[in-house]
């Protein structure tokens, strides 16, 4: 009877959208093996304008149809760095191999542009001995 | 008893073949104190001779071992009765009437070859060959693979289905060598964007220095913004 070797590392996998609209199912990444969200990050390249406001994402398994973040991350037209804020991950924002992770767009400011967010995670590489 | 170097059986083999754990690595560090590394890995130490010309056992550790150090090494342990095969560092074979090396050593008509298990670091990980356009061609995106390894998956997204299938194939420029057996596809009628039929060839590895390049087969009318991500895990430094 072969022996399962579980070898975890930790890895990112990268969103693109192009075009910064409001909507579900905006870019997608399929796992390759099973394992956990540790950490999200991202850069708007193009802010938009509207003080006060924000754009504003959500990571969902699609395959097991919940939402990951508690609390959104979000791209703050008042900080003005682009760069991705906040987001509070559940309790067990685990995904097994080949769920499909979606980026939503909940809100936007006015005129955002070219997003990439980088969800790193911890995947068990399993291997048959 | 049976001993095969790279997979070529030796015509002079050992007459014992004896494995120990390697010694732990002491150190005095530069602030006084003592460190302690535990070393991985087993040594297995081969002991020719048994009236067998120790001459042509040299000729053939030498010839088998050429100029590189990292072999497989294939050998009948004596405290079982299976073939036990493992990556080996394998010092360099002097010849006849020169000062023994630590590693090798000559006594009495005998000659004591040690080999050292090699435990290459693993390192898992993908890389993204994307490509805003989507038209047909090869080589869309190309990258150097840092390190020699395996190819373990092969997925991607198409962002803009179009409206038809869009076919890619992922190949080793170096090694003229396709990764897909089947090729991927993105089909618009599926509408979830990500890559189907695709299926690993037989061959997966890949060499330091190879070249890894997107060759698009296929285009969709109105395709636009593909990512193929590639995970491997390199196996050695």
């Amino acid at each position: 009877m072969p022996t399962t070797v579980q070898i975890p590392y930790i890895d990112s996998v990268e969103f693109f959208v192009a075009t910064v609209a409001v909507g579900d199912n905006k870019a997608k990444c399929r796992m390759p093996f099973k394992g956990e969200v540790l950490e999200i990050t991202g850069w708007l390249a193009t802010l938009g304008t509207g003080a006060g406001t924000s754009t504003d994402i959500q990571l969902r398994n699609e395959t097991q149809g919940r939402d990951l973040f508690s609390s959104k991350p979000t791209f703050e037209v008042d900080t003005a760095t682009g760069l991705l804020e906040g987001g509070i991950l559940i309790a067990s924002p685990v995904f097994n191999q080949n769920d499909v992770l979606v980026l939503d767009i909940d809100a936007i400011s006015t005129g955002p542009a070219t997003m990439y967010v980088r969800v790193t995670c911890r995947f068990i590489y399993e291997v048959d001995v | 008893m049976y001993l095969a170097i790279d997979s070529i059986p030796l015509q002079y083999p050992p007459m014992a073949i004896d494995i120990a754990p390697v010694e732990p690595n002491e150190q005095t560090l530069a602030d006084g104190s003592f460190a302690v590394t535990e070393m991985s890995g087993v040594s297995i130490a081969c002991r020719f001779g048994n009236g067998q010309a120790v001459q042509a056992q040299i000729n053939e550790l030498m010839s088998l071992r050429g100029n590189y150090g990292m072999h497989m090494l294939t050998f009948e342990d004596s405290r079982c009765e299976q073939l036990v095969k493992m990556l080996v560092y394998m010092p360099p074979v002097l010849r006849t009437g020169m000062p023994p090396s630590t590693r090798m050593q000559f006594m009495y008509g005998e000659i004591t070859m040690t080999f050292k298990q090699f435990n290459a670091a693993i390192s898992l990980g993908h890389m993204s060959l994307r490509s805003a356009t989507v038209t047909v061609g090869d080589d869309k995106m190309q990258l150097r693979m840092p390190a020699a390894g395996q190819i373990i998956r092969i997925d991607g997204y198409l962002d803009a289905l179009g409206a038809g299938t869009t076919t890619i194939q992922v190949r080793n420029l170096s090694q003229t060598k396709d990764y897909l057996s089947t090729r991927g596809d993105f089909i618009a009628a599926t509408a979830t964007g990500l890559m189907e039929n695709q299926v690993l060839a037989a061959d997966l590895d890949y060499m330091k220095d190879d070249i890894i390049a997107l060759d698009i087969d296929a285009a969709s009318a109105g395709a636009a913004r593909l990512v193929v991500q590639v995970w491997y895990k390199h196996f050695r430094p």
